[in-house]
């Protein structure tokens, strides 16, 4: 395999995270999102009486009297969450944390400290997590995202389904085209009129017959279920050099628009100060907001020339925004990434100043530079945000106190 | 993070030591594998002559082999408990560091969740 990505998903997640906590509820039907008055997460038990996603809580109490329907503790849903990110990197630093309840990880060339065996690492993994979470995981491993991602949802729960190339085919003749991760509903039934109603069917198919028939995203899905890989594994806590990252996490939780433009404006200060630092520019910027239930939405800039000047890159995003973001939807975090880092002494002075891929005019980046200089300048002598960009007030004003990094453990009730 | 001040005797009064030794992380020092640490509340007195009383917090580890002798939190009629280890031929069982307790034999397996690591106790 030229490529390995590991994809978990912990089984009802929420449910089990009580379960692990309270042994009372061990084996019983478990049902939280009491608090919002509809099912968010089944324990098996309650999958198997009929009881699924989304169920009104007051019919659940009519029809099923006997099942356990708990308030969500997202807070302890968190901490599990970040306990299985950090037991999977363990074993490899190129962790995704997707959700909540899923991650992705690239496994690439680490087999070799498991035996050689993608599906023995895959297995420890799998075991650990059982082990120190107390609750099961469906875990999946083939050559791309997709791939991975299919073979997770296979066996659950406590599944483990390795997708090594001779074994696709076989795989994705059985795979309703539904069932494929970013095929919708809507274009399922769309592909079974065109008389495709299987992945491996869909494969079949050229990839001109794709461009004309789907939208562009799903000529991804297509390479990506044959194992060529496009996805990449984004880790969340980039080692690489290459790369810079600044994030936050706020609570309450927004989903005010200028709070949230002033939270990148911060994250993007925070990473154009440690680019000017290393004398760095970057090629590419990708920025996130993370909602409430984990997950991401990104975006991602070329520049064509690069860049280590703020509000320059603040005005980037500032009009890819309405992309991303949407006014009903409650954010926790935001954070930028600058990528495709180069010093600055590569960076070509463009002959006529021109301008990067969104149109954007290069004029004056040396006036920056120099201002950013006395910037940088002041911090050094008086304290970091000494001088900050008007875009981010918003954000220092609602910091409150630099924040401690508190080590969360899960508590279980009593002991007798 | 807490500055060490040195070690102090609990038997003759001796003046504590004013040296400064280091500082040191209450977290670092009591947990070995933050990812399997949870914390639990003692009630009852059934492990008094372990030093361990009711109201105390204590911090157990998930997915660590137990072994006999261990303190370890089992899982009996729906409840956690915490008791030693004990094995009497290739029995396992539960005791309490308490006569008034009796040993626990399990009817079926006996299910350990964590073993014992620290003891906090605030006064």
């Amino acid at each position: 395999m030229k490529r390995a990505i590991l994809h978990i998903d912990g089984d009802s997640f929420f449910a089990s995270c009580e379960v692990s906590l309270n042994p009372r509820l061990r084996g019983l039907p478990v049902v939280t999102g009491r608090e919002r008055g509809i099912a968010t997460a089944m324990s098996k038990e309650a999958k198997a009486l009929g009881i699924h996603r989304g169920m009104p809580v007051f019919k659940i109490k009519k029809l099923f009297p006997q099942v356990k329907i708990l308030q969500s503790d997202y807070g302890t849903y968190a901490t599990f969450a970040q306990r299985m990110y950090t037991i999977v990197r363990r074993f490899t630093p190129y962790v995704e944390e997707y959700s909540i309840d899923e991650c992705f990880a690239d496994l690439t060339g680490f087999d070799q400290l498991h035996g050689g065996s993608y599906e023995q690492m895959a297995r420890e993994i799998k075991e650990t997590l059982k082990r120190e979470l107390d609750m099961t995981f469906s875990v999946g491993v083939g050559p791309t995202k997709v791939l991975a991602k299919v073979a997770s949802g296979r066996n659950k729960p406590d599944g483990l389904t390795v997708l090594t190339p001779d074994l696709i085919k076989g795989f994705l003749r059985d795979l309703p085209v539904g069932k494929v991760w970013g095929i919708g509903p809507a274009t399922s039934i769309e592909l079974q009129k065109l008389g495709v109603s299987t992945a491996l069917e869909l494969i079949e198919k050229s990839e001109d017959w794709i461009e004309a028939n789907l939208a562009k995203p799903y000529v991804v899905t297509w390479h990506e279920l044959q194992g060529n890989t496009i996805y990449r594994v984004h880790p969340e806590q980039d080692e690489d050099y290459k790369s810079i990252q600044c994030t936050r996490t706020f609570t309450p939780p927004s989903s005010d628009k200028n709070f949230l433009l002033s939270e990148l404006s911060k994250n993007i200060e925070g990473d154009c100060a440690k680019a000017r630092r290393a004398k760095l520019s970057a090629q590419r910027i990708y920025y996130f907001l993370k909602t409430q239930e984990f997950r991401y939405h990104r975006f991602e800039i070329p520049l064509l020339t690069p860049l280590s000047v703020p509000s320059k890159i603040m005005k980037e995003v500032r009009e890819t925004f309405d992309a991303v973001y949407r006014p009903e939807v409650l954010y926790r975090a935001t954070g930028v990434t600058m990528a495709g880092l180069i010093p600055n002494e590569f960076v070509q002075k463009d002959l006529f100043h021109s301008t990067s891929l969104l149109g954007q005019n290069r004029g004056g980046v040396e006036a920056w530079d120099d201002i950013f200089k006395t910037v940088d300048k002041l911090d050094k002598r008086y304290g970091t945000h000494t001088v900050t960009l008007g875009s981010s007030l918003e954000a220092f004003k609602r910091q409150g106190g630099a924040s401690v990094r508190r080590l969360k453990i899960p508590y279980m009730g009593e002991v007798v | 993070m807490i500055r060490m001040l040195g070690l102090v005797e609990a038997g003759f009064p001796t003046s504590a030591g004013e040296e400064l030794l280091d500082t040191m992380s209450l977290d670092e020092y009591l947990i070995e594998n933050k990812e399997a640490t949870y914390l639990l509340k003692v009630k009852g007195d059934s492990m008094i002559d372990a030093g361990i009383m009711e109201g105390d917090l204590v911090i157990v580890e998930r997915g660590r082999p137990a072994r006999v002798g261990d303190i370890v939190v089992a899982e009996v009629d729906r409840e956690f408990t915490l008791k030693y280890l004990r094995k009497k031929g290739s029995e396992m069982f539960l005791e309490a560091a308490n006569k008034k307790y009796k040993p626990i034999y399990p009817k079926e397996e006996l299910k350990i969740l964590a073993v014992l690591r620290a003891v906090i106790r605030k006064y």
